[in-house]
């Protein structure tokens, strides 16, 4: 099975150019871009093995994680060694590492503030951070010490994705990391949030119930409820037993985490 | 960590070949300039000494601290101030005031607040004042730098201090080279096209695509028609100084 190595950041912090600089290091690599509606990303890639994904009505994050397999095969098929997965990067809830992969996000030193991405930085191996050159190196410790609080253990790397500087850095701790990800299994690292609110079913009202409360009491529900997918309560996942709990179709005490305040 | 020197190593320049010399050895206490056209890589070699770069790099150069290989990790950690780096980017992003930014950096670095140490020194080199409650996007470009140097030489205060191009900064070169002066054991590398600030240096470094193509120790001849240059400049800053304050020249 092809190596895999997922990037994951916000629109416009530079993921593809980053990309376009590291594969060049590889031997031997695909890359599939997951986007929503549109792009042409690939076309900037110099590789043989590309293509593009476009989840449409589908969250891209769980997009990618329902097809993670068939991009390892296509990678199988096309005899490459490594497979580059580049995600869309929309909602910061969602983290789309699999445990066996190299998980690399990617962050604009101009853009959003660091602690507002929540999974993807928690839970990746790398930080790559783009546009670092524009400012100066105070601000620069100041975003090293913001990711840090976010993820202690993470390894932050700048990486300029013009003249690529950074990327072989980038390359070398990718290729560094990848022996000690091939004996973890292929699951997701962080256990996406999936439909548990009514808007999430096509409901389009605002005004027909009390939404304060009912957001209140899920959440409360939510936290009670350890995402570890047991089994114990009868459900394939904490998620599907959460929904009923919600509509107050199932007992919360069924699952053996729960407690009652 | 003690200062005692830094030592480049040769890499390769932008067609591949490598470059033609054994190594350069810089001591506590030495000026280095670095001179070439602009986009002949300057900057890298500049960024390659920031990050001590272990081979790693485009060039390929190894950078050694104290006659060792730094590893990468210590390098970018925010709290390795050893080197300090004044960049040609005269502009901050991020949404504080001055007051905010600066105590927050010394918070990381384990200093006491002393933003109004650094305002005092960033007012010494630029002209409209800083103050405290200004936004740091507010700042204009002298402005900017000059904060940037009073955090390097205050919060920061860095052993070693490379400077990319700072006559281009509306701030005054003389005085912040001086200021830079004011640790006697500090190294100071500074990337410049300007006569007044190579001339000053020890030696200084001539890039030429992307490779060090030379070395150049400043020679007393040199250092003769420096103290020439220092006086056109004097006359060059009273002729600047008048247009400025909108009067008319001759």
């Amino acid at each position: 099975m092809a190596d895999l190595i997922i990037f994951a950041g916000v629109p416009g912090s530079g993921k593809t150019s980053v990309i376009k600089n590291v594969i060049k290091y590889f031997n031997s690599v695909g890359y599939v871009k997951v986007d929503v509606f549109f792009s042409e990303d690939e076309k900037q890639l110099d590789i043989e093995h590309k293509k593009t994904e476009l989840a449409k009505d589908i969250c891209p994050d769980h997009y990618t994680a329902m097809l993670m397999e068939d991009f390892l095969n296509w990678a199988d098929i096309n005899k490459t060694e490594h497979l580059i997965v580049e995600t869309a990067g929309l909602c910061f809830r969602c983290s789309p590492y699999t445990k066996n992969s190299v998980a690399v996000a990617v962050v604009d030193a101009i853009g959003t503030d660091i602690r507002k991405l929540g999974p993807i930085i928690k839970y990746c191996d790398i930080v790559a951070v783009t546009k670092y050159d524009i400012i100066s190196q105070s601000e620069r410790d100041i975003i090293k010490h913001k990711i840090k609080m976010v993820n202690d253990s993470v390894d932050i790397i700048e990486v300029n994705g013009i003249t690529g500087e950074g990327s072989y850095e980038l390359y070398k701790e990718i290729v560094q990391l990848i022996p000690e990800k091939r004996k973890e299994p292929f699951e997701l690292r962080f256990v996406p949030p999936s439909a548990i609110c009514e808007f999430c079913y096509g409901m389009v009202g605002l005004e027909k119930q009390k939404r304060r409360e009912f957001i209140t009491n899920v959440l409360k529900i939510a936290k009670k409820i350890p995402k570890l997918n047991c089994g114990a309560c009868g459900y394939k996942t904490c998620n599907d037993f959460l929904r009923k709990v919600v509509k107050g179709e199932e007992d919360p005490k069924r699952c053996i985490f729960y407690k009652e305040d | 960590m003690k200062l005692e020197g830094l030592t480049i190593l040769p890499g390769k320049n932008k067609k591949g070949e490598p470059e033609n010399f054994d190594k350069i050895e810089i001591k506590p206490g030495q000026i280095v300039s670095i001179v070439g056209k602009t986009g002949s890589g300057k900057s890298q070699l500049l960024y390659d000494i920031e990050t001590l770069s272990r081979g790693d790099s485009i060039s390929g150069r190894k950078i050694l601290l104290n006659g060792k290989t730094i590893d990468r990790k210590t390098v970018f950690s925010s709290e390795f101030t050893m080197i300090g780096h004044v960049s040609q980017n005269l502009k901050f992003f991020v949404d504080m005031t001055v007051g905010e930014f600066i105590n927050y950096h010394c918070e990381i670095l384990g200093k006491g607040r002393c933003s109004m140490e650094v305002i005092e020194l960033a007012n010494k080199l630029t002209g409209e004042p800083i103050s405290e409650d200004m936004r740091l996007h507010q700042l204009s470009g002298g402005q900017s730098r000059a904060l940037m140097i009073a955090d390097i030489l205050i919060v920061r205060d860095s052993p070693i201090i490379l400077a990319d191009e700072i006559e281009n900064a509306g701030i005054e070169k003389v005085k912040v080279l001086d200021l830079f002066r004011s640790r006697k054991d500090r190294i100071i590398i500074l990337s410049t096209h300007d006569p007044i600030l190579a001339l000053s240096s020890d030696f200084r470094i001539v890039i030429k695509e992307g490779g060090i193509s030379n070395i150049i120790y400043t020679t007393e001849k040199e250092k003769e028609i420096l103290e020439k240059v220092k006086s056109y400049e004097i006359e060059y800053m009273e002729i600047k100084n008048k247009i400025r304050n909108g009067e008319i020249i001759g």
